[in-house]
């Protein structure tokens, strides 16, 4: 038995039944609890660490989620000021639809595309490297 | 907090909304698997390591989902 394979597998059969009927809801949750009980001693841990890491898993991307939301609000506040195309050009060496892609976490094959910690780095860096310059253009402009 | 958050999904464009909406709906359904069932394992394998607080992931995930919602 693959254990990680078999919690996967019910996991997504189980977010399938979100609007099933109560007798669907019912089945499912017999048939996953025979299925626990059928296992050998050792068969039954093996699948409580697949849980168990799958549970952490997605926790994880809980807080991804959240995390972009996060991110999003606040480049919300001087999507207005910035160029993406310069910002993403300039500090990425990329397109601005790639970094449109991360902000907005589109789908890119398959997968919702965000920025690795490597990336909101740069891009932490980029906005205090554009902040510097505004600073001294503002400076120098001063009467 | 919430308030902006209704703010930025409002800028979102319907498609963008609902990819965010699927993915946050399956998220929270993958979430209250391992909810639901913890115990079932729980009785016969407690290491206190392999305690996850699923029940607060999902309350960050239930207000974002409830915004996208309204």
């Amino acid at each position: 038995m693959d254990a990680k394979k078999e919690i996967e597998k019910f996991k997504k059969e189980f977010a399938t039944l979100r609007n099933a009927t109560s007798e669907k809801k019912a089945e499912f949750d017999a048939r996953f609890k025979n299925f626990i009980a059928s296992q050998s001693k050792e068969g039954k841990k093996e699948l409580a660490g697949a849980f168990f890491e799958g549970a952490k898993q997605e926790c994880e991307k809980a807080k991804e989620i959240a995390n972009y939301i996060d991110i999003r609000l606040k480049m919300d506040k001087i999507l207005d000021i910035v160029s993406i195309a310069y910002i993403s050009e300039k500090y990425f060496h990329k397109s601005r639809s790639w970094f449109t892609q991360r902000l907005n976490n589109n789908i890119v094959n398959g997968v919702p595309a965000s920025f690795s910690k490597e990336e909101l780095k740069v891009l932490s860096d980029a906005l205090s490297d554009i902040s510097d310059v505004m600073k001294s253009t503002a400076r120098s402009i001063a009467c | 907090m919430l308030n902006k958050q209704k703010e930025i999904f409002n800028m979102l464009n319907k498609k963008e909304r609902q990819e965010l909406k699927a993915l946050i709906e399956e998220e929270e359904e993958y979430l209250r698997f391992f909810a639901l069932y913890e115990k079932e394992f729980k009785k016969f394998e407690s290491k206190r390591e392999w305690e996850i607080a699923v029940d607060e992931c999902l309350d960050i995930l239930i207000p974002l989902y409830r915004q996208l919602n309204d």
